[in-house]
């Protein structure tokens, strides 16, 4: 069982900001050249209710 | 301006997202090699679910990714085939709040586990459209990540369980490393 006293190490918070920045770019670089694609055209999405509601 | 993110890219992903609010699970997409993303909205915030081999986040020099996975991990070095999962706010507009929690509350708190199964559906999609996959892994940042993972990773054991996947249990989380699953089938 983990513990929750983990503190934020500013190193690993500026390399998982490089990383997502990394993610994205690509992302967004991948739409601009029409290569993203769907693994599998024939998939579907799935929406379920919200099962808490807000108080 | 989205933080590095195009309305327009996000209208592609997010195509079929209910405006009212929901848990939604979109389809996986091929981003590059060994990168895909999973687009989910909860209420009506959007999520981008990342997935990507740990060899990326170093320039794919492997043996350096192995040095330091098996740094973060008390000696653990993730299989060849694997998926580190990161998931960020699609519509922050700054690094600022893109992974903070504050900027994105849920209505209740409750909400949280059924944020979480929404996370293991949109793993548990990208791996039955990727079957080759052996492993996917979580690296908690802070205490608070480790806390949702924790509670996300001991919810769905069952859940992950029927879908042919275990805890990697030789990660000592204590210890810094990943939460992770791997496959008992294939």
């Amino acid at each position: 069982m983990a513990t929750n006293e983990r503190r934020i190490d500013p190193s690993l918070a500026a390399a998982k900001l490089v990383s997502a920045r990394r993610l994205v770019t690509q992302l967004e670089a991948a739409h601009r050249a029409g290569t993203l694609k769907p693994i599998n055209p024939n998939a579907k999405p799935v929406t379920m209710a919200i099962r808490v509601k807000a108080a | 301006m989205l933080w590095y993110i195009s309305e327009e890219l996000l209208s592609v992903l997010f195509a079929e997202a209910p405006t009212e609010p929901a848990a939604w699970r979109g389809i996986p997409f091929e981003v590059g090699a060994d990168v895909e993303v999973v687009p989910i909205q909860f209420l009506t915030t959007r999520y981008l679910v990342f997935f990507t081999n740990i060899v990326r986040e170093f320039d794919g020099d492997v043996a350096f990714a192995q040095q330091m996975a098996a740094t973060w991990a008390g000696g653990f070095i993730p299989a060849e085939r694997h998926r580190l999962v990161k998931f960020l706010r699609a519509d922050a507009a700054d690094q600022n709040t893109i992974f903070d929690p504050t900027a994105w509350k849920l209505e209740d708190p409750r909400q949280i586990f059924q944020f979480g199964r929404l996370l293991i559906s949109a793993i548990l999609v990208h791996a039955e459209q990727l079957p080759a996959i052996q492993q996917y892994l979580f690296k908690p940042e802070d205490a608070r990540l480790e806390k949702f993972y924790s509670r996300t990773f001991l919810r769905n054991r069952s859940t992950c369980a029927e879908a042919g996947f275990t805890p990697i249990l030789e990660i000592d989380v204590d210890e810094g490393g990943f939460y992770g699953y791997q496959r008992t089938t294939n």
